[in-house]
């Protein structure tokens, strides 16, 4: 962590409102994106960001030094998503945000018309939104934020062999729906 | 390499394996179908990558500060209300029980044991006089007395408390269970 930001993290601790706002500018990005990512709903998300603050708040003296500051967040925000997830029995999915379509609206479309981005995306997102909490950790980290498992595994406490299993288990089962468009699939199916 | 084997092996790798991976790389060129799925399974993840990137929360980092704050000073106060009530309820609970039922359960008791029986004692060597002096200290108080019967009936009838009812029962036992004429004290047969 550099001296600006334990400086930062010193302020807060003091008490300072000024340094926590601070704080929460530079960190509440990166934990809305981790909160979306676990709970594929923006108002849910923003209500289990809001959480991870005033946990953050409350515990911020039992931060310690040696750790990264990006770690500790990430696993107040798995546990209140966790916790958040299983009290919400019903709930909407991405699918159902106006955001959820792609960015672009050409496509390039398969000349056999097997498949479409549009339909690719809903069939990923459809299968991210099934996987366990954990695995929908491990693929979000890594597969679509770019941590390499070793960091992945830093922010999650888990052991790397641990990551791997889950990320393997996660990438089959949200390219399962992609793949089985294979020609090959398609034709053992029939 | 067959496409089933490419399919196999992609299915749990990461994408940016899968394409330096020489033999997937190049089954990739030669097979149009696993190429485009391929693709496909790229751009969706990108897509998606990017889907969640792009959203962003509709509250202010300092409306966030702000309201964590006032979150933990409010659940702050809230434990130390808890706390309080608890204390409170504790203490009120405590002086209800010395103040009302413990009274309450003595003066029930009090009340139970105070409770008069009435009852007529035959006698068998003792006047209803002298039994009437032997008896009397102990039947003075509770409201407890004894009645003297007229007409020469030899019983004395006793209205006392239980506890002084088994005494006056006890004391005419040793002093008027004896066979005529073997009182203990001066009384005629």
């Amino acid at each position: 962590m550099t001296a600006d930001g334990k400086s930062l993290i010193a302020r807060v601790r003091s008490g300072e409102p000024e340094a926590f706002t601070s704080f929460v500018e530079q960190y509440q990005p990166l934990v809305y994106r981790w909160s979306i990512g676990l709970v594929y709903d923006r108002d849910e998300a923003d209500d289990v960001m809001q959480e991870v603050f005033v946990r953050a708040y409350r515990k911020i003296g039992s931060f310690r030094d040696d750790g990264t500051m990006e770690g500790w967040l990430y696993r107040i925000t798995s546990r209140v998503a966790g916790k958040h997830r299983r009290k919400q029995k019903r709930r909407s999915l991405l699918g159902e945000l106006p955001a959820a379509r792609p960015s672009r609206e050409v496509y390039t479309t398969d000349p056999g018309g097997r498949v479409d981005r549009e339909q690719a995306l809903a069939l990923i997102r459809e299968s991210a939104a099934a996987l366990s909490h954990r695995q929908r950790e491990v693929f979000d980290l890594v597969d679509l934020q770019g941590y390499s498992p070793v960091e992945a595994g830093e922010m999650l406490a888990l052991k790397p062999v641990s990551v791997r299993a889950n990320l393997f288990k996660a990438r089959a089962s949200v390219r399962r729906a992609i793949l089985t468009l294979h020609p090959r699939f398609l034709e053992q199916q029939r | 390499m067959t496409c089933e084997e490419c399919l196999e092996a992609v299915s749990g790798m990461s994408l940016q394996e899968s394409v330096s991976d020489p033999q997937i790389r190049k089954h990739w060129e030669e097979c149009k179908d696993c190429s485009h799925v391929l693709t496909v399974v790229a751009t969706a993840e990108r897509d998606f990558s990017e889907l969640l990137k792009q959203q962003s929360s509709v509250r202010s980092p300092s409306h966030t500060a702000e309201t964590a704050v006032s979150r933990v000073k409010r659940r702050r106060l809230g434990i130390v209300v808890s706390a309080f009530l608890v204390t409170l309820l504790a203490g009120t609970l405590w002086i209800a029980w010395v103040r009302v039922v413990v009274p309450a359960a003595r003066e029930t008791v009090e009340l139970t044991s105070n409770q008069h029986l009435t009852e007529t004692l035959e006698l068998k060597c003792l006047s209803p006089s002298d039994a009437g002096t032997l008896i009397s200290p102990y039947v003075r108080a509770n409201g407890s007395l004894y009645y003297l019967p007229t007409g020469g009936l030899r019983v004395i009838t006793v209205k006392a408390t239980p506890e002084e009812m088994k005494t006056v029962k006890s004391l005419l036992g040793r002093f008027d269970a004896a066979p005529a004429g073997s009182c203990r004290i001066g009384g005629t047969p």
